[in-house]
């Protein structure tokens, strides 16, 4: 039973390896090879340091997580409580056009500042938004 | 000679009838365990299945869950990202076809177990993560929800593991 068995997962594997590979050429959605790739709409820490630029830093991770710790600074902003977080958002003052903001969450691995980023500038039409590649984990190896 | 002819013959056809008897009532016998291997398998093949078509459309996103756990480097988590959908589906159909059983099934459950393993060492190890088993489906669902599904699907493997080998200790025929 061992033999065939063993016999069998080599089929499969094989198997799996061709649509694999034909998929891994014409997804929409590739993966990416080198550690260091900068997805769409992210920023490197170390860019973002260096330019000097004025950033307004949005914390996308739940309101636990950000009691906890946060980049100095930071606004809470997150989709549990996005209706009322937006509002206090707005009504903070902090931004203002122009000024370059920049979403993170807990690491490169979360989606949350993704989903903040592309909320807060296709539907609330706010410009010069970014996500900061690496999230928080980033910002603590620095 | 005529009666010892006879003799043989009347012999011979009560062999043909008893085991015929016995296999009738092997049959039967084996009904319920077949038809409950046929229900384990197609939970176990659709659940699979659906697992890696939900996550095969964005591989990107499934590389990004796999780097969360921390525990394999970039090059290796792109290549499980775009490989191991399409092995949990082709596995799946193997597993309802009864193609490739033991093969399919020793694959299905080493990736349970992985992933189980994966899953148990991010929370011990305080990673906030989605375990992305099942694509956009599994974000959110909380650990304890995770880990009782992951342990009802290893369960469900352990069965079929069990009458698979009750299986080829009595030759059964495929179900």
């Amino acid at each position: 039973m061992l033999r065939k068995t063993c016999g069998n997962i080599i089929v499969l594997g094989l198997i799996a390896f061709v649509p694999a590979i034909v998929w891994g050429f014409l997804t929409p959605r590739p993966v990416s090879w080198e550690a260091d790739a900068l997805k769409e709409g992210e920023v490197r820490l170390a860019d973002v340091l260096q330019s000097g630029e004025e950033i307004l830093w949005i914390d996308a991770r739940s309101e636990s997580d950000f009691n906890k710790e946060h980049i100095p600074g930071a606004i809470l902003l997150n989709e549990d409580r996005w209706d009322d977080l937006f509002m206090q958002f707005m009504a903070s003052g902090r931004w203002r056009p122009g000024i370059k903001i920049v979403v993170y969450c807990g690491s490169s691995g979360c989606q949350a500042s993704h989903a903040v980023a592309e909320r807060l500038s296709k539907k609330s039409g706010i410009p010069n938004v970014w996500v900061l590649k690496g999230g928080c984990e980033a910002w603590k190896k620095k | 000679l005529e009666k010892e002819m006879m003799r043989t013959e009347s012999l011979a056809s009560l062999r043909m009838e008893s085991a015929f008897r016995g296999s009738l009532f092997a049959e039967k016998l084996n009904q319920p365990l077949q038809i409950t291997e046929l229900c384990f398998r197609l939970f176990i093949g659709v659940m699979f299945f659906a697992a890696g078509a939900l996550k095969v459309g964005d591989p990107a996103k499934f590389q990004q869950v796999i780097l969360n756990y921390h525990l394999v480097p970039h090059v290796v988590a792109a290549a499980m990202a775009v490989y191991l959908p399409w092995l949990e589906m082709i596995c799946a159909v193997a597993l309802v076809l009864r193609k490739c059983y033991s093969g399919a099934l020793a694959i299905l459950s080493g990736l349970m177990v992985i992933f189980f393993i994966g899953y148990l060492q991010a929370i011990a190890r305080g990673i906030d993560l989605s375990c992305g088993c099942f694509g956009k489906l599994s974000e959110g669902a909380p650990p304890w929800m995770i880990i009782s599904r992951d342990v009802v699907f290893l369960a469900s493997m352990g069965l079929l593991w069990f009458l698979e080998t009750k299986n080829n200790s009595t030759n059964r025929k495929d179900f």
